[in-house]
């Protein structure tokens, strides 16, 4: 059966199943009224072909393509989400809280009663109104003791936020004047760690502040002690040395936080660097050893703050994340090392290596 | 020899989990609709990032827009992901809901592309000049890039005013490449239809193409 306009068109352009696209196959080469009716319909197609050429030169084709688009996009979600949330994914972020609405749609408002007249009378407390007034007291501090408690670790939580904001910030600072990439964690010498990035950003005058490095709850809980961050040439004479201040040093000068370890890319080992991916883990609370899953003991172990490559700092309950909630403190092969690939991030405590080296090793 | 993480990988024999496990559009978004999982998600925009702009940018002809309506179509799939069926392609549901985009951001600007018989359409001679722009490296006669500006830009305008049924499996099988059958499931329609559609597409453009010569001759 020859094959009608409408199958030589979908054969010109590809977009016939594979028997379909057999069949006309042929078709072309038995009947010459089938290629003669081919090369007709190229023809009629042409001035298109030659308008998707030119316009390949041009922006026209995407050539023009607006950087950190997906970025943006993934922003735009969480933040009209907010108003109206579908799945958990964005909606929990919800941070706007709506008054409740009426069935007219007007807000509800609590009408008080007038205080009565006798009460408003009386000029002078009488000793009931001191039992009453002590019990609902007692009962208010009974009830909002662990409220403040939890307030005061919301409080703590988002001073930590903050402070892997402004590093991050840093960091950006940083890669915009090195070519997109963040600190990298030298193979060699006093900086082949992940806590390289804090001395590096303190001589670079990224940042000034050592308490930026430190997060408050885990300094109130005894973990960690604001230390001055080691200038590089301390850093130098320590590691020529080679005496123990280096190990103390090492593991000291990246703070509370641990640090990106880089990924492995067709064997090549690649530093950390700003793609502005939403979902590549860029720094954290560092890692506890004695914690089920490395999770990080700065917060009582209630979870962690974690920030990502397009600057967002989010709180997590647990370090595993992501499709397949992988952890972030272990690379795809469950060791402390660089990622696996591009989309492994691995973060490590101040004195681990993204090399393999001494301080390598296997959970 | 130092030994690096790879050479651990292939000491023990392991693969990597990305190249056995390879992670499907669909296994995305059920994940993202089952977990909340902000990853998922974002793996699907980036996957679709550069092609569903580009179909846009062209769908819309307006880079600005383009973007809106790659926003505007994350935040549908975020919104509506409860109501996708897992037997139909995420690819197709996505084209699905970003044509629907295009088609709004075209409507809203429709005022400003409209085309009178009696008079040159707006911003025709930007669009003469950006196309001789394009063709300097390949004409050198600027009479000759003139010529070749003007039939292209005739082209373009006769693409743009399709009935938008017409315009749109345009885009989709010619433009990006689609079969009949993945654009007949992005458009909800019976594969019949989009051929017909098509075939009749192309009628429309050669005639407006025959009238563009006829009146250049």
């Amino acid at each position: 059966m020859k094959p009608t306009a409408e199958d030589l068109l979908g054969y010109l352009l590809g977009a016939l199943e594979a028997d379909e696209h057999r069949r006309v196959d042929r078709a072309v080469s038995e009947y010459p009224e089938v290629q003669y009716e081919l090369a007709r319909l190229r023809e009629r197609l042409a001035p298109l072909a030659r308008l998707e050429e030119v316009e390949s030169l041009s922006g026209a084709s995407g050539a023009d393509f607006p950087a950190g688009l997906a970025r943006r996009a993934c922003e735009f979600v969480a933040r009209e989400s907010r108003h109206v949330p579908s799945v958990a994914g964005f909606g929990e972020v919800s941070t706007v809280v709506e008054p409740p609405r009426g069935l007219g749609g007007e807000a509800r408002v609590a009408v008080m009663s007038p205080v009565s007249g006798e009460f408003s009378d009386r000029r002078s407390w009488q000793f009931q109104d001191f039992i009453v007034v002590s019990a609902v007291v007692m009962l208010a501090a009974g009830i909002l003791s662990p409220a403040i408690l939890a307030s005061c670790n919301q409080m703590r939580l988002a001073a930590c936020q903050d402070n892997l904001r402004r590093v991050g910030m840093a960091l950006f600072n940083y890669a915009e004047a090195h070519d997109n990439r963040f600190v990298p964690i030298a193979r060699t010498g006093p900086l082949n760690v992940a806590g390289a990035y804090a001395p590096v950003l303190k001589a670079g005058g990224f940042i000034e502040e050592d308490r930026v490095f430190y997060c408050g709850s885990a300094v109130q809980n005894g973990l960690y002690k604001v230390q001055e961050t080691p200038s590089l040439a301390v850093l130098e004479e320590a590691f020529r040395e080679n005496n123990q201040q280096l190990a103390e040093l090492q593991s000291q000068m990246g703070g509370s936080y641990g640090y990106s370890l880089g990924h492995y890319e067709q064997d090549q080992y690649v530093g950390p660097m700003n793609l502005g991916r939403s979902f590549r883990v860029m720094m954290a609370d560092a890692p506890s050893p004695s914690l089920a899953n490395r999770n990080s003991a700065n917060h009582d172990g209630q979870g962690l703050n974690i920030l990502f490559e397009d600057g967002s700092v989010r709180h997590s309950a647990s370090a595993s994340i992501g499709f397949g909630k992988e952890s972030i403190f272990l690379n795809r092969n469950g060791l402390v090392a660089a990622g696996a690939d591009v989309h492994d991030s691995v973060i490590g405590a101040s004195n681990v290596s993204a090399w393999l080296s001494p301080h390598f090793y296997q959970n | 020899m130092e030994a690096t993480v790879v050479d651990l990988f292939y000491q023990q024999g392991r693969q990597l989990r990305s190249k056995e496990m390879p992670v499907t559009d669909e296994q995305l978004l059920l994940a993202y609709r089952q977990t909340g999982d902000r990853e998922s998600f974002a793996q699907l925009v980036y996957r679709y990032e550069r092609e569903l702009y580009s179909y846009l940018r062209r769908y819309i002809g307006d880079r600005e827009l383009a973007q809106d309506a790659f926003q505007g179509t994350f935040l549908q799939v975020h919104l509506k992901c409860e109501t996708f069926d897992p037997t139909r392609r995420f690819k197709a549901w996505l084209y699905a809901i970003a044509t629907r985009q295009a088609v709004d951001a075209r409507r809203r600007q429709k005022p400003h592309r409209t085309v009178s018989l009696d008079s040159p359409p707006v911003g025709m001679d930007e669009q003469i000049a950006e196309i001789m722009g394009l063709l300097e490296s390949t004409e050198p006669s600027p009479g000759a890039r003139l010529d070749e500006a003007e039939r292209l830009v005739a082209v373009r305008q006769s693409l743009e005013q399709l009935p938008e049924n017409l315009y749109s499996i345009i885009q989709l099988v010619y433009f990006q490449g689609m079969s009949y059958k993945d654009a007949a499931s992005v458009l909800e329609v019976p594969v019949g239809t989009v051929k017909s559609r098509l075939s009749l597409a192309v009628s429309k453009l050669a005639e407006a193409w025959a009238r563009v010569d006829e009146s250049g001759s």
